[in-house]
């Protein structure tokens, strides 16, 4: 079993994606190919629903591996495998939304494909055109439900994003976000009870 | 119908609704909470509200990257790699030119300075011997007069080189430049060769 030294003692690494990752700073391609096939979805749904454009969703998963790569000599597995992976996914979201707010300041075409954050905050939620039976399709509630979290504020988006869609806790969005958990706990209490306000009005339609 | 007090929520426990929902709170919290839910009808429904917006967001858009995606991510893993190489390679070559053109200068450069010293120093330069024997030019047309030594040493003894002490103007003693008393044989008489004057010696022809 794979082992990493502490100065006290030798701690098994338990993380199967940790002990992946040192294959690759082996040198093991196989394994880096593994490592990506396992996360490169996982990587892309956050990243889609953080930034709102696939295209640059998927530059922006590739520059993800691209990134974990490059540092895998440094690698050292004091943390589990996703925390790092979802840590540099999320640097990047941040980076790529800072970008685009700085572009929107200079060009003023706001007509961004599929850009989240393109509607102003005042739009209000398109009003859902139900079918005869006065259900909403499947397509208008991705559509409703996908406008609600582009509404939100980035960095409630990206806690509820991991949360969500990886299950993690508030200690390890917190190391991944880089704030404290009390922190996260506010994030996800607004975000929550936005989500909420904004929903709501549809749950009987769903 | 006004909700009675202990059914509602305080500040605290709605501040900490969501986090309880994700078992993110403490044991004390969490019972307190679960007692308040069980109790009030309102709190059920906000907490019933809140779990099912939340599970509204199954509905977000998960894309999925192509299949070749691992092996794309690896080959350009691999291109940037050989082009950071190249570049290395690149940047070394022209290291080694700039360091072995730096040495020829340098070596140049001390080759000459080397070169101009040791000339400098063997090479006794005209002028300077000049100047080392100015004293000798400057005398050199009295020197030409002189025939030989003997010649010189006749001079010598009859006081020619000696300095007259300082006298009172004699009554009649005037131009005091006289020719010398037996003039040096073949020597012609010199415009500016008066000796000194010599009282004992000094005669002028009658």
């Amino acid at each position: 079993m794979s082992t990493t030294e502490t100065p006290s003692k030798q701690v098994p690494i338990v993380d199967p994606d940790a002990r992946l990752m040192l294959q690759v700073q082996g040198g093991d391609q196989s394994a880096f190919e593994e490592l990506v096939s396992r996360y490169q979805n996982r990587v892309l749904g956050v990243l889609f629903n953080a930034i709102g454009n696939k295209e640059e969703a998927e530059d922006l998963a590739q520059e993800v591996f691209l990134r974990i790569f490059r540092a895998r000599h440094g690698y050292k597995p004091t943390a589990k495998f996703s925390t790092w992976i979802f840590t540099i996914t999320n640097n990047l979201a941040m980076n790529a939304r800072r970008s685009r707010r700085t572009r929107r300041a200079v060009n003023i075409d706001a007509d961004e494909n599929g850009a989240l954050g393109a509607r102003p905050q005042e739009q209000l939620l398109k009003e859902p055109g139900p079918s005869a039976s006065g259900q909403l399709h499947a397509s208008e509630v991705a559509e409703l439900v996908r406008q609600a979290v582009g509404k939100l504020d980035e960095r409630q988006r990206m806690a509820v994003l991991l949360s969500k869609f990886e299950d993690l806790g508030y200690a390890e969005i917190a190391e991944i976000m880089g704030i404290s958990t009390m922190a996260v706990k506010s994030l996800l209490a607004r975000a929550r009870t936005n989500l909420r306000e904004m929903l709501e009005p549809y749950l009987d339609v769903i | 119908m006004q909700i009675p007090q202990h059914q509602r929520l305080s500040e605290e426990e709605r501040a900490n609704l969501v986090a309880f929902l994700d078992g993110e709170v403490d044991e004390e919290l969490s019972a307190q909470l679960e007692a308040k839910v069980s109790k009030s009808p309102s709190v059920r429904k906000e907490v019933d509200a809140l779990e099912k917006t939340w599970s509204m967001l199954d509905w977000l858009p998960r894309p999925e990257l192509p299949d070749d995606f691992a092996t794309q991510t690896v080959t350009r893993v691999h291109s940037q790699q050989l082009r950071a190489e190249l570049i290395e390679g690149r940047l070394q070559r022209h290291s080694i030119f700039a360091a072995k053109c730096i040495g020829w200068v340098a070596g140049v450069t001390a080759a000459a300075f080397i070169g101009f010293t040791a000339v400098r120093l063997a090479w006794r330069d005209p002028s300077r011997e000049l100047a080392e024997h100015l004293d000798i030019l400057d005398n050199m047309e009295s020197y030409r007069v002189i025939p030989d030594v003997k010649f010189l040493e006749d001079m010598v003894r009859l006081g020619y080189f000696v300095d007259p002490p300082a006298e009172q103007p004699a009554e009649g003693a005037a131009g005091e430049s006289a020719a010398p008393a037996e003039a040096a044989p073949g020597a012609p008489a010199a415009a500016n060769d008066a000796p000194p004057n010599n009282k004992g010696e000094a005669a002028t022809k009658k």
